[in-house]
This record gives structure tokens, C-alpha cells and sequence, in this order.
């Protein structure tokens, strides 16, 4: 590989010549046919190993001076084995990650590809286990390297099956020899001998010796024939490497010639004296020896074990001084072999240590840092004052050669050969902003790199302002890459001063692109109501199977929410454990929903709860506290509500995501959700959870959007439209999918790789079952119909999930490789051509690219075509796959035994996807669906982008953190509370509460609605009034032409501008189509049962919608359609010659009631209450003097009657309960029961009636009757006067008095509640039962005279006369 | 009317162990003056259910029943026309509805099933243990003794009748005319507020709709488009014609609205009678408390400007 290199470096190969090799399938056309370059041809190197060994080439050449930010992730060099692993989650310990970091200030970042080595080795106590199979690799190898015949074949060999490990990859068996171990990227040429790929293990495997491998290869391949011990060469590469450190430690000069070949002689070339010259050190300076081995692994590409203890690791003593020298490589120069100046180096240490502990402000404090960025910084960091080094173009040496890196490193990124795009677009940006101190300036480079033979080993990036140059090369490369990235972060490139004075060119477009670019990014979005609102279709009783289970259901709901509750309330305390609070009450309630069988719908309930709660891109961390508060909104005196929002997000937003290429997570209430399934752990549940997820997934992945003409003018807001329903559909795929990745992944999940033996029997048990989701199917749908911009979001995050075991099966073999041709390819159409680089392109080369039939064992897909260039992707619907894909490679990569195959294997054949011609609605790749907002808010960690260039700004970034938000003040004045911001904040989240509660139907109808009228809307007005104005223009014209007719443009404009004013008359007709046409469509096609109310709002927002949608288009169009019209216009002639109004409410009127009822009678509770403190009195016990007065009586009454009237509030109950109690109020006043006050008052007043003084009873009763009678509207139960309770009061009368009684029953009959027969037999029943004497002679009595009062009545006479008669002969007789 | 926390305790403290009789609320009014009538006897009758829940198991053991009843029939063979009934309720502690309702129970099984009462005074162990068992096992039936509570004159023993109702006519915590008027208030209340909610124009389901429509949980009122008071978000009113102390509105909570919560979104709960000022927590989460129709509404501006 490092012939390849070398010969572009020497300018003998052309880079593009080279990437072209790279491209070509060796498989399928011979070298000639395809326009090799000879001498790549007759290196005869597999291509596949170029890129690793090249990136990791960059990666080594820069690696001293790149000090600034986080080291990318894809360069920490060791053991994927460790992280995956182990590393999800808790096991990051603090000290592990700073020892990590310490180590890997320098080395973390140097090696992008180390072997995998042992990854698939089966120690699973210790993650550093394997290495001792590996360990043992580097001193072999070392002596291997020197001497092809190996003195330890079989552990070479034991290591190499180990490492190819996967029989889903057969390649690799076939290959296993070479690709053995850590080099098969690196290892190619088939000169060099397998065996110093064990070295190179044990290389890598020391993270700090790492970076030095492709220095060291090169050497290697210089110094082959001096067959010297490895040992040796390997330290002396090691030394090389020190070197640099040393100056850029700052090492005065004078003490070391580092430059000093003969002390510090290049890798290969040192042997015994190296090996003499090591001091005989035991200590470990502490970074060192605390491996980091579980978090660092997440972060890494590819692992490598790491950390052994040395002693394991080198079988000979000697080797073993070597190993610990380059363990503290990164500080001491071993070089120096004094125990003086080893003691320096560990002060140097120290101090750094120290350095870092007193700025707590660091980055180390930012969540999960895999990529421990503080120390990495402040390691490497001279002590504040030289923070920045400047760059100078004048000092940047080896030019020629940065530009043939700079070039074939564009080309590779530019045809995707990398695995993740913009991991190298953050190493770029990384060298751009390197603070890194560079070797002074008097030494030239010549000297430098005096006695390398190769250009390769040369060191290109010894300086700051070498690297910058080369950055700045690759940017202006990539130009059209970054300039569409955010706003942001255009902005910080524009004003990088060092991009200003690389490249005045780039500079310049870089100025441009942000003043144009309007890709402003927020990562908050708007929140929503919370819960899942109750829906009748689905719901309802009818949909259970039975009331039980109903009914159990219910109960489900609300413990579920209750849940819920608790979790957001208590998650984030400290001692605060899901399994421990939540756990049994969840098992508890999957238990009841066993019983019932009710899975289905508690599945379904979850997963919607899922979407509306997490669709948020930062996982709705602030959840239902998203929206910001009313108090902290007056008091900022924010004018609009985005104002706020930015500013909340410079607060919450960008604190929240982890590194470049950060694992996938489940952050904010997704927590809950993943925590809920593990606390459950149901089968049942699980499995529904599944199928409704996969329900869902495939109903959105259908997902068609509105066809529209791509006509003229409303494309633009139909677009709109489109891209937020894209969105919308897109995030909750992709949250659905990470959910179901997580459940069908979840019964594979194993904290350690499983062992060699257990890996392959997993792979043939699972390559025999079916998946739960084809995948496959859809990507390969997706893929034809080009509708790969929308699944392949969710299928990686689906995939992101995947176990240990998964990758190596057939079938989801087949789709990373899939995936991957979709990678290769995405480029291949027209980034090439965007980015405009300069590669000289072989006559074919760039044509072959369109169609490849997609061979997969499914090749049922037909019909090819070539994409053509105007129907292909967009821009950044491409960059968004490209990112997510990228993201998902270099996250698979960390999963041990992920072999790096699957991504540079060159088998990727470019020959061939297929698509059919879809229509334009369904092939959504085609359409721009994909703007900044979505790709940031997919990949949040682009944003790292922008934070290394704010820290770059921000200078002293490693004291402060480096990220410093500038944040303006507001003003004083403008405090006081604008009620207009609520309002308006309250007004969207009203709108948004309404259509909670409705059936989804109505939001989607009312939104179609909008959309359709909106646009009809700007249809209508385009036929009209513009068509009005253009030919009042016409006419216009015709006149001006007539008179003046030289410059046609000054006249246009000048009737445009005429026409403009009139123009605005737009807005109006536009509100008025909108506030005509909106409603009735509402109205045809909601339901006719909606409520008027409803329908009302429905029509009003979809009104204001509309106005809205085309008034925003009209507003900023309509000048220009105008224009545009009347220019066609002209030139044709030249040729020959707006919120809504509220519509009605219909109004429901009550009924009841007499007219005019102004409902200001009592309540009935009141009147129910007053009776019963009467009867109460009545029935005592009473004190002493207790009584009740007459005129009380009296107005209680003639409350009754009104109460009775006014039927607003009476119910039933209460007008029964009222006629018993007036009954018995009777029956009490009858008995002379009720102590009265001031009866005899009443007999004064009216002294006519003093012949009896119980008149004003009588009064009483006769109001009673006449309430019985007029004002109840129930059928009173007068009988209950004759029950024997009440007609017991009556004859316990004291005065033995039963005028009152007879009063009273001819009062009943009078006011025709009873019939005198009826009385008749009830007296005469009444009798049976055992009564004082004298009354049981009454009640005969007043039965006779019921039963005459009946013949009388049946003679028809006047009864009221009888009655009066009758009273006159039973009061005589008694 | 809001009640802080404090203020609301030393209502409750004052209530102790009072009896549920017309002259304990004269006296609590008579402390009290600040508060409404309504307010006080609200706070009075859950304060007095709540002493009655912790005692309700005692009054009901076989023992103490045997012991009521034997007491009411020997008081009653002094003097039937004496409040027998409800002086053995206030000498034990127990609401006079409920010791009506146990005395006309064991009343009804002396009847019905021929226990006879000197039974269990006077006979053996054995007996005594099959009689209470039988007594527990076999109670008279529930709707026939309600039937009787709310019409005592169904109750065949005259003398029982005339007890039981001045029981149930003095009690003013339990018993079926004070349920009644809870109810009644209850409703009242519900139809207050419907007719603001009409006065304010704003549309509503109420619960027949709902329930007709195979809601499992149903608030009073769903706004069929929702509203903001007090700048929170209400999809829902429930009118609760009582205090919320404590104990009701947990209950409440557990029961209705976060049930209601959980299907419709956040909403208003109405306590007409008052509530305890710091119970109104969950306003950010979404159950607003209030004591009174809310003044500061806003709607969807659409149908506001209309009017």
C-alpha cells in the first residue's frame, strides 16, 4: 500500500489515476479494459487495503500536531473487543477515561485502522485478555518482520483465523493468511511478509506505538534487507515518533538532536543500539497504565486489544523496556535514555495532570465524552500562552506532495471511499484549527526528513501550517460539501482567519455561501400534548373482546400514565432506579394484561405513546417541560417566540451530544420507553410491540406525498408542505426503528462477544430463522423505487442496534452490503462532478456508474436504467444518507469482530442498482425533502462540526471549555410582560390541544384542506388577477413600445412597477378565496355529525392555514410572478408583436322552564335542606324552645313552587326527594307536629277567619296542595299521607284535632291528586291496624264520609260545595 | 373559596369528634363566620366520613351489632317516643343513619329468618359462634333495606319506623336524604357550569354523550375545542360540588383525573366549595384546580373575534 502512496507522492501516479484503481473491479474487467494505471497495475496490490492504510497514514503524519478538540473517534486506536462489549453505558468509569485520555492525547487519535487482531478471542473476563494472544504477536513479529520465516508460526497463525473469524465473509477465509491480523488494511503488498502484521498488532495494540505503523511500514519496506531485529526497529520507529513529540514538548534543542539520525535512527533501522540504549524504567507514568479499555473501545473503528501488561506482552525483557518506553511514548523521549531527562518527562506529566485538574471548566465535563476531549487537549497542550500558533503559507514546506495527499484524500472522501464522510471532514477541520506547536521554523524540511528514502515515511505534517495547508486544500476540494452545511458553521469557516489566508478562493465562496445560505438549525422542536387521547373507534368497549377485559384495560391506562408520572418526576434524582421503583408494579401490570389477552392494545397504546413523546430530536430531554415558562418568557421580554427557542437551545441543545460518532442512545423519555420493555420482560408483550411497530414502520415507510405539478409557481410551497410531512414521517420511522432494532436485537444482546465456538454455532442456528422485519425487502424496494432517502434513515437506526452475532448473518450480510453499494453509489452520481475536483478522468470512467444490477440472490428486479442526471438525488437528501450510513459503518466497526471487510471490502461491486421509473411522487429521492434542519436533527453530531470551529474561535478553548455561546444581553426596557407573546404561544398550543381529542381524520382533512385551498388559492389568483394585470400590462406596453422602443428592460420594469400596488391587492382576494373555499370543503368532507362547534374551529384554522400558505407565497412571489408573466408577455407580443375570520357559531338553546325564567329560584339542594331542617325540628330531638316561624314557613313554600318551576337544575332525585319530604311536611303539619311560631299572629291578621284558629295551617296546606298539584312535573306519591308512619303522627295528635286531616284529604281531592274513592279505600285499609280508639272511630267516620262525598260526586254536583257541606257535618258530628 | 393549608387544619382540628347533628354545624358556623355555610359543612362531611371510616369495622363486628340492638329494644320498651335511636348512635360515636341501618338490619333477620335476640344473649358458645356467623353470612337484602332507609314507613315496626327516620332526618353526614342533596348540589353544579360553558360559547361534550359514544372514563364536560385558562391548556372540566381537602382530591386524582388526563390531556377540576390552596400542583402537568368559573379564558382566536 505504501507503494501505491509512494507513487502518487512522487507524482509518478496521478491521484485520480489512483482512485480509479481503487473503483475498478479487478472481477469484472480486466486492468487494460478499465484504464489502469500501469504501475498500479503491476503492484499488483489488493485494492481494498489502499483506503485504511492511507487514512491511517493521515492519521500518523498528523497525529503530533493535532491537538485541538476531540480526537475524531475513528483514530482511537485499540481493542473494539473491549468496547462494545462492555463499553454501552455504565461501565465508562472516570478513571478509566482518563487514563484513556491521558494515553491517548497523542496516540487515541493516530490509528483509524488497527488490526482487529483477537477481538473474537474468547477471554470474556477481561477485555484486555485477548491481547495476550496478540500480545505475544508484536515481539514475534517484530523478529518476523526481519526474518520471514517465522520463529512462531503457530501463534501467528492461531491469531490470524481468529481475526478473519466470520464464515459469513468467506473472503476472509480465503484470505486469512494475510489478512490476519491488525494490517489487513495496512498489509497489502504480498512482499511483505504476513507475519509483521503481527507486529503491527502489537503495535496497535500499545496504544501510543500505534500511529507510528504506516511510518513504520514505510520504513519497513526501505529497510527490508537489513534484516534487523525487529525490536529494535520497531522502538526506533517508535523513537522517530518521539522525536516530534519531543519538540513539540518543547525540549530545547540543544539538549537532543532529535533530528539526529544517528541518535534517533528511523524505524527499521536502529536494531541492537536502540535496544542497548533503553534506560531501565519501571515507571508508568499513571495516564499509561490505567487502560481505558471499556470506554475507549466505543468511539473506535476498529479494535484492537490494548493495555495488557507489558510484561505479557513481550516475551523478552528487552522488548518489554521497549514496550513500557512507548507507553510513555507520548511524553518521554526515550531517545534522551538519561535518567535525568526521563524525570523531566514525568515533571512535563505532572504537570500537564495538574494542568488539567485546574480547568474544571474543561470539556471533560461534557456527558460521555468517549473522546475524552480535555485531556486530549490539555495534554498535549503547552501551558497557556502559546495557545495558538500561526500559520503561514510562506513556511508550509513539502507543497507538491500535500497537494497529491490533499487531492487523492479529496477524491477518496469525494467517492465515498472513506467509511464515514464527515468523520473526515471533523479530522480536517481538526488539522485546520491545530494548535498543534510545530518543529521551528529554521529547520527545514529537507533536514527533517533527511534519510527517508521513501516520499512515504517523509513526515508531511510536521507543522502547523503544513496541515492547515492541506486541510484548507481538502475544504476548497469539498467545497460544495461544506457550503451546505448550517449556517453556523458556514459562518465560522467564513470568518476563519486561516482559511482567509490559505485560500483567498475559498475564503471568498465560503463569505458567499453563508451570506446566501438561509440553513439556520434549531434543534428544539415544538412540543405536544402528552398523552395519547382516548379514540372511540379503537377504545371503546366494542373492541374488547369482553367487559372484563375492558375493564382491565382502563386500569392499564392509567397505571401506565402513572408510570410515566412517577418517571418524570424522580428519574433524574440520584439514587433513583427504574427496575427497583418501576419494576414489579410493570410486571404486575404485564400480568394483568396476560390475563385479558390485552397485549395488542397495551402494544399499541406504548407505541403511540412512543411517537408523541420522543419524536422530538433531542429525545423530548425536557420533555413536557419543553415549552419555556410564561414568567421566564415576560422577563425576557422576548418580542418572538424563535427568538426564545434559539436562545433555549443554546442552552440545552448542544450540551447534549457526544462526539462525532457518538453510539446510538436512548436519550430523554426514550429512556423510559427502553426501560419499561427490560423492566417487563414479556414475551406477549414484546412480540405485539413488535408487530405494532412493524405495522407502523411499513405504513409510514408507504409513505406517498401529495403529487403536485411541478408547475411554475406554488411548487415552492407544496414543497413546504411536503418536506414538513417528510420530516414528521421520517423521525418517527426512525424512532419507531431504533425501538424495534432494540426488541428484535434484545434476546442477542450479550454483555461479552460470545467466543469463536458459541459465535459460529450462532451464526448457523440464526441464519436458519426468518427476520422479523425484511429488511431486506424494503431496502431493496426503497432502493429501486428511489425511495432510499426515507428507509434508509430508520433501517440504520434499526441496524444500529444490531448484537454481536447479527452483522455475520447471511441476511443482514447482505444488507450492510446493500447498504454499502447505496453508500458507494450515492457519490458516484454526481458528488464527483459537485465537487468539481480536478481529478483527470479515464475516457469511461464516471460513466459506468449508473446501474449495477443489485446481486444479492434476489435478483427479481428489473428494469434498469441509468439515472439521469436531473432526476437524481438531492444534494442533501444524498448528504443525509451519506451521514447516517457513515455513522452507522463506523459504529458497526466498533462492534468486536465486525470485520472492516464489510465496509472496504472490494467486492463492493459498482456496477449496478437498479431502479424503475416510478412517478415522481412516489420516488422521493428526487424530490428536495432535506433540509439542514432534518440533517441536523438526524444526525445531531454534525454539530460537533461547528463546536470545533467555536472552540477554534474561541481561542483559550482548553480553559474555558473551549465552547463559549455568546449571548446577548436584553434589554432592560423591554421587561415588562408582552401579553402578545403569550397570546400568540398560547394560540399555537391551543390549536395544537384541539385536534388532540378529535380523530386524527379531522387534523388530516383540515391540513389537507389548507394545503389544497392555499394553493388553489394562488392558482385562482394567478387566472385572475394576475392574468387581469398582465394584460392591462400588455396594453400598456403596446403603448410605451410604440412610443420608445429601445430598451425593453427599463420599460418592463417600469409597467411592473406600476403593477406591483395593484399587485398587493393579492392579499385580499387571496384571504377572501381562502375565508370562501376553505369552509365549505371543511364542511363536505367532515363528518355530518360533527359538532358545530367543532366544525366551526376545524373551518377556521383550515382558513387561516390557507391565508397563511398563500399569503407567505404571494408575499414573496408575487412581484416576481407578475414580472415573470408580464415578460413572457411581452416577449410573446415582441415575437409578433391573504388570517381568517370566525364563521358563525350556531347557538344551542335550552328548553324548559317558563318563558322568561330568569333561573334565580332556589336550588333544589337548598330547598331539599331547608324541609329537612324543618323535619327535623319536627321529628326532635329539638332544644327546649326550638321552633320554627310561621312566616319561614310560608316563604320556604313559595320557594318550593319557584324552585319547582325553574327547571334548569332540578333532576329527578331531586324532585322526588322534594315530594316526600313535602309529604311528609304534611303529614307533620297535619299532626300539629311542627312547633309554629307566630300562628297566632297570622289568626289576628285575619280576624274574619278567627272561627278556626288553624286557618293559617290550613294556609300551609293549601299552598302544598296547590304545589303538588301546579308545579311538580313528577306524579307526587300523595298516597304516602296514609301510610301508617304518617297517619300515625295524626293520631298521636296531641288536641286529638283532625279538622287539620280532613282538610287535608278533601284538599286532595279538590285539587284532583286523588279520587274520593281512592281516599275511601285507603282509609278504609288504615283501619286493619291497631289504633287508639277514638281515632280508629274517626277514620270510620271520615271513611263514610269519602264514600258519600262519592255518591255525591257521582250525582255531579259541585264537589267544592259538598266539600264544604261534609266538612260542616263532620265537624257537627264530632 | 382557597383555603390554605394551615387555615384548612384548624377547621378539621376543631371538628375532632363532633356529632353530625344540626347543632354541631350551628357551632362550627358560629367559629367560623369567614366561611361559607356550604364550604364548612363540606369540610364537616368529609371530616366526619373520614372518623367514620376508621371506626366503621368495630360497629360492625357481631358483638357490637348484638349489643346495639339489645340496647335499642330495651330503651325502646322504656319510652318509644325518646330519640332512642339516635342517642345510642352519639353515645358510641357512629353516624345515626348507619346505627339506624344496622339496628333495622338485625331487625329484619330477627324477623325474617326467626333468630330470636335473647338467642345470643343467653345462649351456648356454640350457638353464639353459628348465630354470628349466620348473621354476617346471611344479611337481609341490601335494596330492600335502602328501600326501607329512604321510606320508613315501609318499615313494618312502627315504632323502628319513627327511630329510623328521625335517625336519617338528623344525620347530617349519611343517610339518604342527605345523599340526595349531594346529589342534587352535584348536579346543580354540573348545570351551572354547562350554563357558563354556553354563556362563554364554548362547545362541549357532557357525559352522556361521551359514555354514549363508549368513552370508559368521562369528565363532565370534554371541550370539544379547547380553551386556555390562566395560560394552561384545558381539553376538560370536572365540577366537584365539595371541598378538596387532602384525602378526596388524591382520590380523585388516582380516580378521575388523571384518568381523565391520560385519554383527553390536561383540564380544570371545579371545586366549588373551596379547595386547599396547595394541593393546585399539578397546573404544569395538567390539572388545573379553581373554586369558581375561571374569568380568564382565551380561545382559539378564530371564534373569539366573532363576537
Amino acid at each position: 500500500m505504501a507503494a501505491a502512496l509512494e507513487l502518487v507522492l512522487r507524482e509518478e501516479v496521478a491521484p485520480g489515476a489512483l482512485v480509479h484503481w481503487l473503483k475498478h473491479d479487478p472481477g469484472r474487467r480486466s486492468a487494460e479494459e478499465n484504464h489502469i494505471h500501469e504501475k498500479l497495475v503491476s503492484l499488483s496490490l489488493p485494492q481494498k487495503d489502499f483506503v485504511p492504510f492511507f487514512l491511517n497514514f493521515l492519521r500518523e503524519q498528523t497525529g503530533q500536531i493535532l491537538t485541538n478538540g476531540p480526537s475524531t473517534p475513528a483514530k482511537t486506536p485499540n481493542s473494539k473487543a473491549l468496547g462494545n462489549s462492555a463499553g454501552r453505558g455504565s461501565q465508562r468509569r472516570g478513571s478509566e477515561r482518563r487514563a484513556g485520555n491521558t494515553t491517548g492525547s497523542s496516540s487515541s487519535r493516530m490509528q483509524l485502522f488497527t488490526q482487529k487482531g483477537s477481538a473474537n478471542s474468547c477471554s470474556p473476563d477481561t477485555s484486555f485478555a485477548p491481547s495476550a494472544v496478540s500480545g505475544g504477536s508484536p515481539a514475534f513479529t517484530g523478529s518476523n518482520l526481519s526474518s520471514p520465516s517465522s520463529d512462531f508460526p503457530s501463534v501467528v497463525s492461531s491469531v490470524s483465523p481468529s481475526f478473519g473469524c466470520s464464515p459469513v465473509f468467506n473472503h476472509s477465509e480465503r484470505r486469512s493468511a494475510q489478512k490476519a491480523n491488525l494490517g489487513n488494511f495496512f498489509v497489502a503488498m504480498p512482499e511483505v511478509q504476513p507475519t509483521r502484521r503481527g507486529r503491527r498488532k502489537g503495535n496497535s495494540s500499545t496504544s501510543t506505538s500505534s500511529r507510528q505503523v504506516a511510518r513504520d511500514l514505510g520504513r519497513c519496506l526501505a529497510d527490508e534487507e537489513d534484516g534487523k531485529s525487529d525490536n529494535t526497529s520497531w522502538s526506533g520507529g517508535r523513537k522517530k515518533r518521539n522525536e516530534v513529540l519531543g519538540v513539540s514538548a518543547s525540549s530545547p534543542p540543544d539538549q537532543l538532536n532529535l533530528n539526529n539520525l544517528e541518535e534517533f535512527p528511523p524505524m527499521c533501522a536502529s536494531s541492537g543500539f536502540t535496544n542497548k540504549s533503553k534506560p531501565s524504567r519501571r515507571i508508568n507514568p499513571t495516564p499509561v497504565s490505567i487502560e481505558r479499555p471499556l470506554s475507549k473501545p466505543k468511539m473506535c473503528f476498529t479494535s484492537t486489544p490494548v493495555s495488557q501488561s507489558p510484561a505479557a506482552r513481550f516475551p523478552s525483557g528487552a522488548s518489554h523496556e521497549a514496550f513500557v518506553t512507548i507507553q510513555e511514548g507520548n511524553v518521554a523521549s526515550t531517545a534522551g535514555s538519561s535518567l535525568q531527562e526521563e524525570r523531566e518527562m514525568l515533571k512535563k506529566e505532572r504537570c500537564k495532570l495538574l494542568h488539567q485538574a485546574s480547568s474544571p471548566a474543561g470539556l471533560s465535563l461534557e456527558p460521555s465524552t468517549p473522546t475524552k476531549l480535555s485531556y486530549t487537549r490539555s495534554a498535549s497542550l503547552p501551558p497557556e500562552g502559546h495557545l495558538m500558533t500561526c500559520a503561514y503559507l510562506s513556511k508550509v514546506s513539502c507543497k507538491k506532495q500535500l497537494d497529491q495527499l490533499a487531492l487523492l484524500y479529496s477524491s477518496c472522501i469525494a467517492e465515498n471511499l472513506v467509511p464515514n464522510i464527515f468523520l473526515e471532514l471533523f479530522f480536517v477541520l481538526q488539522l485546520l484549527t491545530s494548535r498543534g506547536i510545530s518543529a521551528e521554523d529554521g529547520e527545514s524540511d529537507l533536514e527533517f526528513n533527511q534519510g527517508c528514502k521513501g516520499a512515504v515515511e517523509r513526515q508531511h505534517f510536521h507543522n502547523v501550517h503544513n496541515c492547515v495547508y492541506f486541510a484548507v486544500q481538502v475544504l476548497d476540494r469539498q467545497y460544495e460539501l461544506i457550503s451546505h452545511l448550517e449556517k453556523g458553521t458556514l459562518k465560522l469557516l467564513a470568518e476563519n482567519e486561516r482559511i482567509a489566508s490559505f485560500s483567498p478562493h475559498l475564503h471568498k465562496r465560503l463569505r458567499q455561501a453563508y451570506e446566501s445560505s438561509t440553513a439556520k438549525v434549531s434543534l428544539l422542536l415544538p412540543s405536544s400534548v402528552q398523552s395519547v387521547s382516548f379514540q372511540p373507534e379503537t377504545d371503546n368497549r366494542s373492541n374488547f373482546p369482553s367487559d372484563r377485559a375492558f375493564h382491565i384495560f382502563k386500569k392499564q391506562r392509567d397505571i401506565f400514565y402513572e408510570l410515566l408520572r412517577e418517571w418524570e418526576d424522580n428519574h433524574e434524582k440520584p439514587a433513583w432506579d427504574f427496575e427497583r421503583v418501576l419494576g414489579n408494579k410493570i410486571r404486575a401490570m404485564m400480568a394483568h394484561l396476560t390475563a385479558t389477552c390485552n397485549h395488542s392494545h397495551f402494544a399499541r397504546l406504548f407505541q403511540k405513546q412512543i411517537i408523541q413523546m420522543c419524536k422530538g430530536p433531542v429525545g423530548g430531554g425536557t420533555s413536557w417541560g419543553d415549552t419555556p415558562d410564561q414568567d421566564v418568557l415576560n422577563m425576557l421580554g422576548c418580542d418572538d417566540l424563535s427568538r426564545l427557542k434559539r436562545l433555549q437551545e443554546r442552552f440545552v441543545a448542544p450540551q447534549s451530544i457526544r462526539g462525532p460518532c457518538p453510539p446510538p442512545s436512548f436519550p430523554g423519555c426514550q429512556q423510559f420507553f427502553r426501560d419499561f420493555i427490560l423492566s417487563a420482560g414479556s414475551y406477549q408483550f414484546n412480540q405485539h410491540l413488535m408487530d405494532n411497530l412493524c405495522l407502523k414502520i411499513l405504513e409510514l415507510d408507504g409513505l406517498t406525498l401529495v403529487e403536485h405539478e411541478p408547475s411554475d409557481g406554488e411548487a415552492d410551497m407544496e414543497e413546504q408542505d411536503e418536506k414538513k410531512h417528510f420530516t414528521v414521517v421520517l423521525m418517527s420511522l426512525r424512532l419507531l426503528a431504533k425501538f424495534l432494532g432494540f426488541l428484535v436485537f434484545l434476546p442477542y444482546r450479550t454483555v461479552e462477544p460470545p467466543t469463536r465456538d458459541l459465535h459460529e454455532s450462532a451464526v448457523a442456528l440464526r441464519n436458519q430463522s426468518l427476520p422479523v422485519l425484511d429488511v431486506l425487502k424494503l431496502l431493496q424496494r426503497a432502493i429501486q423505487g428511489r425511495r432510499t432517502i426515507l428507509t434508509i434513515p430508520w433501517i440504520v437506526e434499526f441496524l444500529s442496534l444490531v448484537d454481536h452475532i447479527a452483522p455475520f448473518l447471511d441476511y443482514y450480510g447482505t444488507v450492510f452490503s446493500l447498504l454499502l453499494q447505496v453508500y458507494r453509489w450515492a457519490v458516484l452520481l454526481t458528488w464527483y462532478v459537485c465537487c468539481g475536483i480536478g481529478i483527470p478522468r479515464p475516457p469511461g470512467f464516471g460513466l459506468h456508474v449508473g446501474c449495477l444490477p443489485v446481486d444479492l440472490g434476489v435478483s427479481e428486479i428489473q428494469g434498469s436504467m441509468v439515472p439521469s442526471e436531473d432526476k437524481e438525488m438531492s444534494f442533501l437528501n444524498k448528504l443525509l444518507i451519506l451521514a447516517v450510513l457513515g455513522w452507522l459503518f463506523q459504529f458497526l466497526f466498533q462492534i468486536p469482530s465486525v470485520p472492516e471487510e464489510l465496509f472496504f471490502t472490494s467486492e463492493v461491486r459498482q456496477d449496478g442498482l437498479m431502479m424503475d421509473t416510478m412517478s415522481s411522487a412516489q420516488a422521493l429521492d428526487s424530490a428536495t425533502l432535506v433540509d439542514q434542519q432534518l440533517l441536523y436533527t438526524c444526525c445531531p453530531y454534525l454539530g460537533e462540526l461547528r463546536k470545533l470551529l467555536a472552540s477554534f474561535v474561541a481561542g483559550s478553548g482548553a480553559k474555558n471549555g473551549g465552547f463559549i455561546r455568546k449571548i446577548t444581553p436584553t434589554a432592560a426596557e423591554s421587561l415588562a410582560p408582552k401579553p402578545s407573546v403569550t397570546q400568540q404561544k398560547l394560540q399555537a398550543e391551543l390549536e395544537q390541544a384541539f385536534f388532540h381529542n378529535q380523530p386524527p381524520s379531522l387534523r388530516r382533512t383540515v391540513e389537507f384542506v389548507a394545503e389544497r385551498v392555499g394553493s388553489n388559492c394562488v392558482k385562482h389568483i394567478k387566472a385572475t388577477l394576475v392574468a387581469e394585470l398582465v394584460k392591462r400590462a400588455e396594453v400598456m406596453l403596446q403603448e410605451k413600445v410604440k412610443e420608445d422602443n429601445t430598451n425593453h428592460d427599463k420599460l418592463l420594469d417600469e409597467v411592473c412597477t406600476q403593477l406591483y400596488e395593484e399587485g398587493a391587492q393579492a392579499f385580499l382576494k387571496g384571504r377572501e378565496f381562502c375565508r370562501k373555499k376553505g369552509p365549505e370543503a371543511v364542511r363536505v368532507l367532515l363528518p355530518e355529525e360533527t359538532s358545530a362547534a367543532v366544525l366551526s374551529s376545524a373551518e377556521d384554522i383550515a382558513v387561516r392555514l390557507a391565508t397563511e400558505k398563500a399569503c407567505t407565497w404571494l408575499s414573496t412571489n408575487i412581484t416576481a410572478l407578475i414580472k415573470r408573466e408580464v415578460r413572457t408577455t411581452f416577449s410573446r407580443m415582441l415575437k409578433i408583436q391573504g388570517p381568517s375570520l370566525p364563521s358563525e357559531d350556531t347557538q344551542e338553546m335550552k328548553k324548559d322552564c317558563p318563558p322568561g325564567c330568569q333561573h334565580h329560584a332556589p336550588f333544589p339542594s337548598e330547598i331539599i335542606n331547608e324541609i329537612k331542617d324543618v323535619l327535623c325540628i319536627a321529628v326532635g330531638p329539638r332544644d327546649g324552645d326550638e321552633a320554627i316561624h310561621y312566616a319561614h314557613l310560608e316563604c320556604l313554600l313559595e320557594k318550593l313552587s319557584q324552585t319547582l318551576q325553574c327547571r334548569k337544575f332540578m333532576c329527578p332525585t331531586s324532585e322526588q326527594q322534594l315530594a316526600k319530604c313535602t309529604i311528609e311536611l304534611a303529614s307533620l303539619l297535619v299532626s300539629d307536629r311542627i312547633p309554629i311560631q307566630g300562628l297566632e299572629l297570622q289568626t289576628q291578621k285575619y280576624p274574619e277567619r278567627q272561627r278556626s284558629k288553624n286557618h293559617p295551617i290550613c294556609n300551609l296546606l293549601t299552598s302544598l296542595l296547590s304545589v303538588w298539584k301546579e308545579d311538580f312535573v313528577m306524579l307526587v306519591p300523595v298516597q304516602l299521607i296514609f301510610s301508617k308512619k304518617n297517619v300515625g303522627y295524626v293520631a298521636e295528635a296531641k288536641q286529638r284535632e283532625w279538622d287539620l286531616f280532613l282538610f287535608m284529604l278533601h284538599g286532595l281531592v279538590e285539587y284532583n291528586l286523588m279520587g274520593n274513592a281512592e281516599i275511601e279505600s285507603y282509609l278504609q285499609s288504615l283501619q286493619e291496624f291497631a289504633w287508639p280508639s277514638d281515632f280508629l272511630k274517626e277514620l270510620e267516620t271520615l271513611s263514610r264520609v269519602f264514600e258519600s262525598e262519592l255518591h255525591i260526586e257521582e250525582l255531579r254536583t259541585n264537589p267544592c260545595e259538598l266539600v264544604r257541606q261534609s266538612l260542616g257535618a263532620v265537624t257537627a258530628q264530632s | 373559596m382557597k383555603l390554605s393549608k394551615a387555615q384548612y387544619e384548624e377547621i378539621a382540628r376543631f371538628l375532632g369528634h363532633v356529632q353530625p347533628t344540626r347543632q354541631s354545624l350551628r357551632r362550627l358556623k358560629e367559629r367560623f363566620p369567614s366561611q361559607s355555610q356550604s364550604t364548612l359543612l363540606s369540610i364537616f362531611s368529609q371530616e366526619y366520613q373520614k372518623q367514620i371510616k376508621r371506626t366503621h369495622a368495630k360497629h360492625h363486628t357481631a358483638e357490637a351489632i348484638e349489643t346495639y340492638y339489645q340496647r335499642y329494644r330495651s330503651r325502646v320498651m322504656k319510652n318509644a317516643a325518646a330519640p332512642v335511636l339516635l342517642e345510642l348512635a352519639n353515645e358510641v360515636d357512629f353516624a345515626p343513619s348507619l346505627m339506624a341501618r344496622i339496628v333495622l338490619e338485625r331487625f329484619l333477620q330477627e324477623q325474617e329468618q326467626g333468630i330470636p335476640a335473647t338467642w345470643l344473649a343467653f345462649g351456648n358458645e356454640i350457638q353464639c359462634t353459628w348465630l354470628r356467623s349466620q348473621i354476617i353470612k346471611f344479611p337481609s337484602s341490601k335494596t330492600l333495606i335502602n328501600s326501607m332507609l329512604r321510606d320508613p314507613s315501609q318499615i313494618p315496626d312502627g315504632v323502628l319506623a319513627n327511630q329510623v327516620y328521625q335517625c336519617t332526618v338528623n344525620d347530617c353526614c349519611y343517610g339518604p336524604l342527605v345523599d340526595c342533596i349531594k346529589h342534587a348540589i352535584g348536579h346543580e353544579h354540573e348545570v351551572l357550569l354547562r350554563e357558563m360553558l354556553l354563556k362563554k360559547n364554548l362547545s362541549f361534550l357532557a357525559e352522556d354523550q361521551l359514555r354514549a359514544k363508549g368513552y370508559d372514563k368521562t369528565p363532565d364536560f370534554i371541550l370539544e375545542v379547547p380553551v386556555a385558562v390562566e395560560g394552561h391548556i384545558i381539553h376538560w372540566i370536572e365540577s366537584k360540588a365539595s371541598f378538596g381537602d387532602e384525602s378526596s382530591h388524591q382520590s380523585y386524582l388516582q380516580d378521575q383525573f388523571w384518568s381523565y388526563w391520560n385519554r383527553f390531556g390536561p383540564g380544570l377540576v371545579i371545586y366549588w366549595y373551596g379547595f386547599i390552596e396547595e394541593l393546585d400542583c399539578h397546573r404544569e402537568r395538567g390539572i388545573l384546580l379553581k373554586d369558581c368559573f375561571p374569568t380568564d379564558i382565551v380561545t382559539l382566536r378564530h371564534s373569539m373575534a366573532q363576537h
